[in-house]
C-alpha cells in the first residue's frame, strides 16, 4: 500500500543505543538498538501493522526498511534511534551550517507487500 | 604474578559531556574488577574498555604499529585536500596535535561538533551566551528548563549529579526546583518534569520568539490560540514565571540544533535568556554529547581562532561551516583523504557523506573497532582515554578536568600518534 501521507522523522538517543554503542559497534546489540522505528499506536493500526513487522521508510534522500515498535509519540512523528539506519534517510544538505537536518525531516512510510498484520 | 587489588577514586567517565568525576574503579592484574557510581552507559563502557581492541592494519592486514603510522603520514602528505575529523572523544592534547598536523598538511579540520552543538556555537558568535558552571546551577537554580534535551537517556547521571535530583547548597532537592521540558515527544526526561510543553516539530523558533515577546510585555497573535502547538495562555504563564524566578537555567540539546532553523533556534534561546537577566539570573548550558566535544571547540578556537570547520589550504586558518564542515566536504567530494580521530562517521554521518569515505584513502585512529574501521585503509590503535591514557578534557560547562590513567595499555595515546604522523610529514 503506497501512501502519500507524510510524517516527521525525529532521530535521537535512547539508553539502549547508548549502552550498545560503547559495547562494540559490530555487536548484534548495536544493530538491534538502532534498526527499528517507533510509531504511534493508531498509525500502526491504520497501516495494519503490529510490532516487529517491517515497513519501508523513504525521504528525498534515501530509504530504509525497519521493523516497527509502538512509541509514546504524536501521530505525525516517527522516531528512529541515531545510527547507520536512521542516517540512510538523512540528507547531506546542511543549509550552510555543517549540520544535516537530523530532526524534523519529512518522511513517508509504506507497508511492505506480503507483510501480514 | 598475582597482584593485590587497588581501588581508584574520583575517576572521570569520558563518555558524555557530563564527565562525572566520582567513578570508583577496583583494579587487579591490570583488569577492571569492580565499578561504582557509573550510570548504565558508563558501566558498559568500562566493561568493554579492554575488549574489541584495534590492532595496526593496512588494507585489512595486520602490520607493525610504526608501519601503520608511516602509511598514515604518506597518505596525508600526498593528499591535495585532506580532512581531519572527529576529535570529540579524545584529549585536548591530541586535539592540539591534530590542529598542528592540519596546518602542516594544509588540511580541513572539523570535529563532530559540526553535527551536534555546532549551530549553538554559531549562535554564540552572534549573540553571546550567559552561562555558568554545573555546580552553580545545581546549588542555585530554582527553575530548570530542558529544551530538546533528554539527559535521562543521553546523560543518565546528569539529573542526579547536577540538575533535577541533585542535592545543592541552596536548592536541596527536587521540590526546591521547578522542572520544565520542551520537546516534540514525551521523553523519559519529560516524564520527570512539573510541566511538559509538547512542541510541534520544527516550531522551536516561533515558540522562543513568542516567549521573548511575552517577557517584554507584548502578546503575539495566533488564530487558533496556539504557537508551535502550545497554548498561548500557557506560554504567557511561563513567561511571567520566568521573570519571577531567582535563578533560571536552560539546558539545551539537539532538539534545537538539528531542527529547522538550526542556529537561529539557539540564537532565539540565547537572546531570550539574555533578556531574562533584566529580571533575575538566567543561564544556559549545552548538553554536550561526547566526552570532550566541548574541548574540541575550545582547543580549536585557542589554536586557530575558530571552533570547528577550519581550512588550512592557504597556510592560514579560514573558517566556514557549510563549506569546511565534514558533511559538506564529503557530500561534495572535495576531499581526497580522511584522517578520522576517535570517532565513527560511518555510523553517525548521513549515509551519502559516510559512503564517500570508502572512495578515498581513510585512516582511523581509535582504540576500538567500529563501523569506520571496517572501511578504513589504515587503522592505528590507541590507548583508551581516561583508562589507559591521561590528558585534559572539558566538561559541557567548559570546566577542564585532568584524566588519570589507571591501567597499562598496549598502545601509545592519540596525542603521540598524531604528533608522530606530523613529525614524519615534516621530516619527509
Ligand atoms: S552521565 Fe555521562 S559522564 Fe556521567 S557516568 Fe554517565 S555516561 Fe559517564
Amino acid at each position: 500500500m503506497a501512501d502519500k501521507r507524510s510524517f516527521t522523522l525525529i532521530t535521537g538517543r535512547t539508553i539502549k543505543q547508548g549502552m550498545a554503542s560503547v559495547s562494540g559497534k559490530n555487536n548484534q546489540n548495536y544493530e538491534d538498538s538502532t534498526a527499528y522505528v517507533e510509531l504511534n499506536e493508531n498509525i500502526l493500526e491504520e497501516y495494519n501493522l503490529s510490532e516487529g513487522k517491517k515497513i519501508l521508510l523513504y525521504t528525498d534522500s534515501g530509504e530504509v526498511e525497519l521493523s516497527c515498535k509502538k512509541g509514546d509519540l504524536p501521530e505525525e512523528i516517527v522516531f528512529i534511534p541515531y545510527g547507520p539506519q536512521a542516517n540512510k534517510l538523512i540528507g547531506t544538505d546542511t543549509d550552510g551550517t555543517g549540520m544535516p537536518s537530523s530532526k524534523g525531516k519529512k518522511v513517508m512510510i509504506k507497508r511492505k507487500e506480503g507483510e501480514d498484520s | 604474578m598475582n597482584e593485590e587489588s587497588k581501588t581508584y577514586q574520583n575517576i572521570i567517565c569520558t563518555f558524555c559531556g557530563a564527565l562525572c568525576d566520582d567513578i570508583e574503579i577496583k583494579v587487579k592484574n591490570n583488569k577492571i574488577e569492580n565499578i561504582k557510581n557509573a550510570c548504565a552507559i558508563s558501566r558498559k563502557k568500562y566493561e568493554h574498555a579492554q575488549k574489541d581492541r584495534t590492532v595496526p592494519q593496512i588494507k585489512g592486514k595486520e602490520v607493525k604499529y610504526n608501519k601503520a603510522v608511516s602509511a598514515a603520514a604518506e597518505i596525508l602528505s600526498s593528499s591535495r585536500n585532506p580532512l581531519i575529523y572527529g576529535l570529540s572523544s579524545t584529549t585536548a592534547e591530541a586535539q592540539k596535535a591534530a590542529v598542528e598536523l592540519a596546518e602542516k598538511c594544509g588540511a580541513n579540520i572539523d570535529s563532530t561538533s559540526s553535527v551536534c552543538h555546532g549551530p549553538g556555537t554559531l549562535a554564540k558568535q552572534l549573540v553571546g551566551m550567559v552561562s555558568a558552571t554545573l555546580g552553580e546551577v545545581k546549588n542555585r537554580s530554582d527553575m530548570m528548563i530542558f529544551w530538546g534535551a533528554n539527559p535521562v537517556e543521553a546523560h543518565p547521571n546528569h539529573a542526579k549529579r547536577y540538575s533535577i535530583l541533585s542535592q545543592g547548597m541552596y536548592r536541596k532537592n527536587r521540590k526546591d526546583r521547578e522542572i520544565i521540558v520542551f520537546d516534540v515527544r514525551k521523553t523519559p526526561t519529560a516524564k520527570l518534569a512539573d510541566h511538559f510543553f509538547q512542541v510541534k516539530p520544527n516550531s522551536d523558533f516561533e515558540i522562543l520568539m513568542a516567549l521573548q515577546m511575552l517577557v517584554s510585555g507584548r502578546t503575539p497573535t495566533s488564530e487558533d490560540g496556539r504557537i508551535g502547538g502550545i497554548e498561548l495562555v500557557k506560554l504567557k504563564d511561563l513567561a511571567e514565571k520566568m521573570k519571577k524566578v531567582k535563578y533560571g537555567s536552560v539546558f539545551y540539546g539537539m532538539g534545537l540544533t538539528m531542527s529547522r532553523g538550526k542556529y537561529m533556534n539557539t540564537w532565539a534561546a540565547m537572546s531570550l535568556v539574555r533578556n531574562l537577566n533584566d529580571y533575575g539570573r538566567f543561564v544556559m548550558i549545552p548538553m554536550r554529547g561526547h566526552g570532550n566535544v566541548a574541548g574540541s571547540e575550545i582547543t580549536m578556537a585557542w589554536q586557530t581562532g575558530y571552533p570547528f570547520a577550519v581550512n588550512f589550504s592557504r597556510n592560514y586558518p579560514r573558517y566556514n561551516p557549510g563549506e569546511f564542515s565534514a558533511v559538506d566536504l564529503l557530500a561534495r567530494r572535495e576531499v581526497d583523504a580522511a584522517f578520522i580521530i576517535a570517532s565513527d562517521p560511518a555510523a553517525s554521518l548521513p549515509h551519502e557523506a559516510a559512503e564517500y569515505l570508502k572512495k578515498i584513502p581513510t585512516i582511523v585512529l581509535d582504540p576500538h573497532w567500529n563501523l569506520t574501521t571496517e572501511i578504513a585503509d589504515v587503522v592505528i590503535p590507541s590507548a583508551v582515554k581516561g583508562i589507559g591514557a591521561s590528558g585534559t578534557v572539558y566538561r559541557m560547562d567548559h570546566v577542564p578536568l585532568q584524566l588519570r590513567k589507571f591501567l597499562d595499555d598496549s598502545w601509545p595515546d592519540d596525542a603521540s600518534a598524531v604528533s608522530r604522523i606530523g613529525e614524519l610529514i615534516e621530516n619527509d
